[in-house]
């Protein structure tokens, strides 16, 4: 039986995605240093942003201590200036109907470089290059074989 | 050509499951306990649960059900508090490992619905003498007991359920375990924190609304989109009773009706509003 390459790629995308980690409901928060300020995103697992909800900023020199309220604009996203004499570590929750989350946002040089680097791993980073470097492999692969049936039956 | 197919989408799929554990191996690589971590100083550490305003006063499903509590029991063990740096994120999908760890010894049958709308969380357990700081994440399991009126099941609810002329009495079992990790309390207040003479707290919290939904919250909300409602339930009504467990839902609920069921079973722990990570216990 004949083994399509592009095909058995994309069956083992489809059991990736099955045997991958299902996330329920709940809310996601990140944050990025943008020059003197921390930016906030926040969204539902669904990917909806969280719009108008509620945020709660923490300094780490009084963490059970309302420092800055707010709420979320319409793409889920909210600034604020930390006082970086006051703390160098901060907690931010952002709360809408049910669902929340809180983070810590730490402005010591390492951890941001840290913060930058968590949406993937360096091993993650490499797999996934290399996966993507697959795919073209396995497409060349497709053609190939179309071409040597199509030069066989010619 | 078709050895070569095999190879490639075998390295695929192990590349593809690692990429997926990459992010557990990196969360706890960075995080050991050490001697330095040791605080000198010690407090109190209290854990509570908490089924929330709606499981002790009632509430109205998404699909227009009043549901009110006699009972609602759930049974809990292995409960351990965590300091961790950097703060645990359930949405890792990895296990807790902290600089610091306590645990709470014993199993635990409690009912969520006892007490009034206004009362307070219920205690299981406080942890004496335990390093003070910050702990902020928690996890725990979800066993079967082993007696008593929810004997077999990890939850047991008694409720009536009315509609209209409508009135039935609930008596649903789930017998399914879950283990649930959470990270830092999310809620009106901050939890887990131990100073010396001030005790902590750290509350695990269970949202019975995301099984029947709730009419307050818009139709088209996450909460709701989830939810499976009672109706479901109801149509399983006998003289005027709906008593069931997974093991009879499963041949009597539409399959599409009992997977989510499952589904939205393992969503019930909290921390506040804080979500956990859940797997279920086989």
């Amino acid at each position: 039986m004949y083994s399509n390459p592009v095909k058995s790629l994309l069956l083992a995308a489809v059991l990736f995605l099955i045997t991958a980690p299902v996330f329920g409901h709940g809310a996601r928060v990140t944050w990025e240093i943008l020059g003197d300020s921390v930016h906030i995103s926040a969204s539902f697992d669904d990917g909806q942003p969280m719009d108008s909800a509620q945020v709660t900023v923490f300094s780490g020199a009084a963490p059970t201590v309302p420092y800055i309220l707010g709420i979320t604009d319409d793409y889920g996203e909210f600034a604020f200036v930390p006082d970086r004499e006051e703390s160098l570590n901060w907690d931010v929750q952002v709360r809408k109907a049910g669902h929340g989350n809180i983070v810590h946002v730490s402005l010591a040089e390492d951890s941001i470089a840290d913060n930058e680097q968590d949406r993937f791993t360096t091993l993650q980073l490499v797999l996934m290059s290399v996966c993507v470097v697959w795919g073209f492999v396995g497409t060349a692969f497709f053609f190939a074989s179309k071409r040597k049936r199509y030069d066989a039956h010619t | 050509m078709r050895r070569m197919a095999i190879i490639l989408t075998t390295m695929l799929v192990l590349s593809m499951t690692a990429v997926s554990c990459g992010r557990e191996e990196a969360d706890q690589a960075g995080q050991e306990i050490t001697d330095e971590n040791i605080q000198e100083d010690t407090g109190e550490l209290r854990i509570t649960a908490n089924g929330e305003d709606f499981v002790r006063s009632g509430f109205v499903s998404l699909d227009g059900w009043h549901i009110t509590f006699r009972h609602l029991y759930v049974t809990i063990t292995d409960i351990a508090a965590y300091k961790t740096d950097p703060p645990y994120d359930p949405h890792s999908g990895s296990v807790i490992v902290g600089n610091t760890l306590v645990e709470l010894n014993g199993v635990f049958t409690i009912d969520l619905a006892g007490g009034d709308e206004n009362a307070e969380p219920i205690v299981l357990g406080t942890l004496d003498d335990v390093p003070a700081g910050h702990y902020n994440a928690i996890s725990w399991s979800m066993v079967p007991s082993t007696e008593g009126p929810s004997e077999g099941y990890t939850i047991y609810l008694d409720a009536q359920a009315e509609k209209g002329m409508e009135s039935y009495n609930v008596r649903l079992g789930f017998e399914t375990g879950y283990r649930y990790s959470a990270g830092d309390f999310v809620g009106d207040v901050r939890k887990g924190f131990v100073n010396v003479g001030a005790p902590g707290e750290l509350e695990m919290t269970f949202h019975f609304d995301h099984i029947f939904g709730d009419i307050e919250q818009p139709v088209d909300c996450d909460l709701n989109m989830m939810a499976v409602g009672f109706e479901p339930f109801a149509e399983l009504m006998q003289e005027g009773t709906v008593e069931e467990n997974l093991a009879t839902l499963e041949g009597k609920l539409p399959g599409e009706t009992y997977t989510e069921l499952l589904e939205v079973l393992s969503t019930l722990g909290h921390t506040g509003e804080g979500h956990c990570h859940c797997t279920v216990i086989p």
